[in-house]
């Protein structure tokens, strides 16, 4: 499924905008990495894109389907979104904290069904912790919580994947294993998009990158044309020295004053 | 290193609740200010059911006193303990209460002022309803400030303590000018269950019934709500519909309830918390557990009420809240202590 935002604005208050005539298109089978400095606008672009929050313009196209004419459960089928935060004081289990990704899949009545416990498990394998299933959520490292979301979205079995900051809570080993992740999914054909700020290792991962800042798209395609000296310099207000080595990584040396 | 929970299956919880409560309406049936033989409550119970039953005093006193009143309890506690559980899922916090949005406190002014008024130009019935029609008044109004907020619980919690406040204040400014009726309103607003009839069973009963009903039905979907507004959204809840949808049952059901017995605290706050401990925060079976568990504790406190003194009566709110505070201390320092075990 193709997601594109088209000319997005969108204010919390009147007056102080956060996305500025925004527009980006995520293709299926691609992964798309969304950077961009700290409040600079890239998790509300992430709650337009599933039609959490309403944009005062511009408007947001699932395939051809504006994603505001979908219900909460709708969109849910459709789009999965791994958050930043989740509160940890829930007695869940793993299991049962992965098996509300099967909630949108239910009707009005729904039950969970041994369907639903067979996809949470293989979700929770999928990502290594099939063995955490009847661990306590709240006493799980930060990591292994943060592999849990990540399962309860491919519960999900959306199409497309929205990530806000994913790799925040994972060592370097963890990082490299998620973005091998979001690789193979995006092989099947998933859509996803990941909000990053690790520009030396999800290049190695992204087919595309999306430079945010201010509220504005800076600029957007290859990872190679994206992430120039010039781009990251302006985006996030430090001096940078950028040599990339094909089209995938990079040397990079950065200074705090430009 | 050892993380797994030792929870207690739904089935087993429920089941024993079941037993419990079934033994406890036994006992009920049989102690009071005239103690039955167990003999003498069959026969009263079968002839209950018989077409030409011979009223003796058992009889009565099961039929007429002890049985609505049984019946009751076990509706009034059932519907706190789920109202209970609707406002903790409501606003994430397992200390909430289903008095916590100013219900109780808005039912109550409205009963004192229709006992006040009730005798000088108003039928005695009309207490309830007075009382029943403010409950849902001041939820309505702490639902309008609360609607503009973006943290739509958050700013409901807040309006709640607001209103509430309010409310009690008038209450005791109505108190102060009662007079010689101050007694009777005194014993209404502790809590108790020593009015209880017939009519208030029937009154109850669908209320309680109804709340059961829709809460089985929101249970997967409040099981989502406990991520946090955004991500349940992310996940297919539609939040400001389940929102709505709980305020509305906790506020009718919580109402009804103080319209008909009273303010009988501490319910509502420590049976689903405690049941929470004790099984998860599987909504699906928490709910039958926390209704059963209302039932209990409310049914137990009210046998209590009316024989530690007998033939004088304790206001079972008292008890309730006697019995209720140092297990809600426990709660709290339990949850700030480091957890070893789950």
């Amino acid at each position: 499924m193709r997601i594109r935002a088209e000319n997005l604005h969108f204010a919390y208050h009147a007056g102080h905008p956060v996305l500025k005539d925004v527009s980006v298109e995520v293709r299926p089978g691609t992964v798309t990495a969304l950077f961009g400095p700290n409040g600079c606008g890239k998790s509300t672009l992430l709650r337009c894109l599933n039609g959490s929050l309403r944009p005062q313009a511009g408007k947001v196209l699932l395939e051809d389907r504006d994603v505001l004419t979908l219900t909460p459960r709708e969109a849910a089928r459709r789009i999965a979104v791994v958050p930043q935060d989740t509160p940890t004081d829930i007695p869940f289990t793993a299991r049962q904290m992965a098996m509300l990704g099967r909630y949108a899949h239910w009707d009005a009545w729904g039950q969970e069904t041994p369907d639903d416990a067979g996809i949470v498990q293989e979700s929770l394998a999928r990502m290594g912790i099939a063995d955490l299933a009847g661990r306590l959520f709240s006493e799980l490292s930060g990591g292994e919580r943060q592999r849990v979301i990540l399962a309860r979205a491919l519960a999900q079995q959306a199409q497309v994947l929205l990530l806000d900051e994913p790799t925040s809570h994972l060592d370097i080993a963890h990082q490299l294993e998620l973005y091998h992740l979001a690789r193979r999914l995006s092989d099947e054909g998933k859509t996803v998009l990941m909000v990053c700020h690790d520009v030396f290792v999800a290049p190695m991962f992204a087919d595309a990158a999306v430079l945010l800042a201010d509220g504005k798209v800076l600029s957007a395609g290859a990872p190679r044309d994206v992430l120039t000296e010039r781009n990251v310099a302006r985006a996030y207000g430090i001096g940078a020295r950028i040599a990339w080595e094909g089209t995938s990584s990079f040397r990079a040396a950065f200074t705090s004053m430009p | 290193m050892s993380c797994r929970p030792h929870w207690i299956e739904a089935k087993w919880v429920v089941s024993a609740l079941l037993v419990a409560l079934l033994l406890l309406c036994g006992v009920a049936l049989a102690v009071g200010s005239a103690s039955l033989r167990p003999s003498e409550v069959a026969d009263a119970l079968w002839n209950a059911v018989r077409a030409d039953a011979p009223s003796n005093p058992a009889t009565r006193i099961v039929l007429d006193t002890r049985l609505p009143r049984i019946l009751l309890a076990i509706l009034v506690g059932a519907g706190l303990a789920m109202g209970g559980l609707a406002a903790q899922t409501l606003f994430r916090n397992p200390l909430a209460s289903p008095y916590i949005v100013g219900v109780s406190n808005g039912a109550a002014l409205g009963a004192v002022a229709g006992i006040l008024a009730a005798g000088a130009w108003l039928p005695f019935a009309a207490v309830p309803t007075l009382s029943v029609l403010a409950g849902l008044a001041v939820a309505g109004v702490v639902f309008l400030f609360a609607r503009r907020g973006r943290h739509f619980g958050h700013s409901l919690l807040l309006a709640g303590i607001a209103i509430s406040a309010f409310c009690s204040a008038v209450t005791a400014g109505t108190l102060y000018l009662a007079g010689e009726r101050l007694a009777t309103l005194v014993f209404w607003l502790m809590g108790g269950l020593w009015q209880a009839n017939w009519r208030d069973v029937g009154i109850m009963l669908p209320v309680t019934a109804g709340c059961f009903a829709t809460l089985t039905f929101l249970a997967p979907a409040m099981n989502v709500a406990l991520v946090g507004e955004r991500s349940s959204r992310d996940l297919g809840v539609h939040v400001r519909r389940l929102q709505i949808s709980l305020l509305g049952i906790l506020a009718i059901t919580t109402a009804v309830a103080v319209s008909l017995t009273g303010v009988i605290g501490f319910i509502g706050l420590v049976v689903p918390h405690l049941l929470r401990l004790l099984m998860g925060a599987d909504h699906r079976g928490l709910l039958p557990a926390s209704a059963l568990g209302g039932a209990v504790l409310l049914l137990a406190a009210d046998t209590l009420a009316r024989t530690v003194a007998a033939p004088a009566e304790i206001p079972v709110g008292i008890l309730t809240a006697l019995v209720g505070a140092p297990i809600f201390l426990w709660l709290l320092q339990r949850r700030n202590a480091p957890r070893t075990t789950a």
